[in-house]
């Protein structure tokens, strides 16, 4: 197993909210460090999140799948989750998994 | 038939087993974006094997002059599960980017094929053939 993630997490604010900045690739190898930084951010109150996936290459469905049940939570408490320009293999996964409408992405 | 790719993948190879998946998908002639859609599919079925199959795997791409044959095999003891064939999820996402897609399970193991159809290059340079003698017929006095 390589010691080096495939994916790089990043979390700041701008004006908009909180952003979680993807980069690299997302999947089933490193899910369990998405959804730590997610609900690090549900636990720690947020109520709207945008994931910035402009430098994530790749993300398969057990890594958008996490995605989703963080935008549920974020739902529950009147907010949500907005993915924010997907690289197309990202959004062609969105697609292709019908989830294009269910998660919102600008 | 000699493979166009036929590699062994466990959790530790995933991400280069993506990369020559995509090299070879344009390679057999796929344009760029079902490259990506053989990429993508092809990543499920490797996840799947490893998730709730084997642990690991084999992925064997073979090409005829029409298509391009993907399958992954794995000696887990069970084939795909069926909730997996929902919405959001992996052998969902298969299905939509495949032009075929089968499932044979047996006790020694699961093998999922996943088949997209090669654009045709014959009928592209005939017509264009066809084409450039109508013009030079026309061309002659």
């Amino acid at each position: 197993m390589t010691d080096v993630s495939l994916l790089e997490i990043s979390v700041g604010t701008d004006p908009s909210g909180t952003v979680v900045a993807l980069s690299g690739e997302s999947d089933m190898t490193t899910t369990g460090q998405l959804s730590e930084v997610l609900a690090a951010q549900l636990t720690g109150g947020s109520r709207h999140l945008i994931v910035d996936l402009s430098d994530l290459r790749f993300a398969d469905s057990a890594s958008i799948r996490i995605l989703l049940v963080a935008h549920r939570a974020l739902r529950a408490k009147g907010g949500g989750l907005e993915l924010v320009n997907p690289h197309p293999n990202v959004a062609r996964t969105l697609t292709l998994l019908g989830l294009d409408k269910m998660l919102r992405v600008r | 038939m000699t493979p166009v790719l036929d590699q062994q993948f466990d959790v530790t190879t995933l991400s280069p087993l993506r990369g020559r998946v995509l090299a070879a998908a344009r390679t057999a002639g796929l344009p760029g974006s079902r490259a990506v859609d053989v990429m993508l599919a092809l990543h499920e079925l490797a996840a799947n094997a490893v998730r709730h199959g084997a642990g690991s795997g084999r992925l064997r791409i073979t090409r005829t002059a029409s298509e391009l044959c993907c399958a992954v095999t794995d000696a887990g003891p069970a084939g795909p599960d069926p909730w997996l064939c929902q919405p959001g999820h992996g052998l969902w996402l298969v299905q939509q980017a495949a032009d075929r897609v089968s499932v044979v399970t047996g006790p020694a193991g699961s093998k999922v094929t996943a088949v997209f159809s090669l654009p045709l290059p014959q009928a592209g340079l005939s017509a264009r053939r066809g084409a450039a003698s109508w013009e030079s017929a026309r061309g002659v006095p």
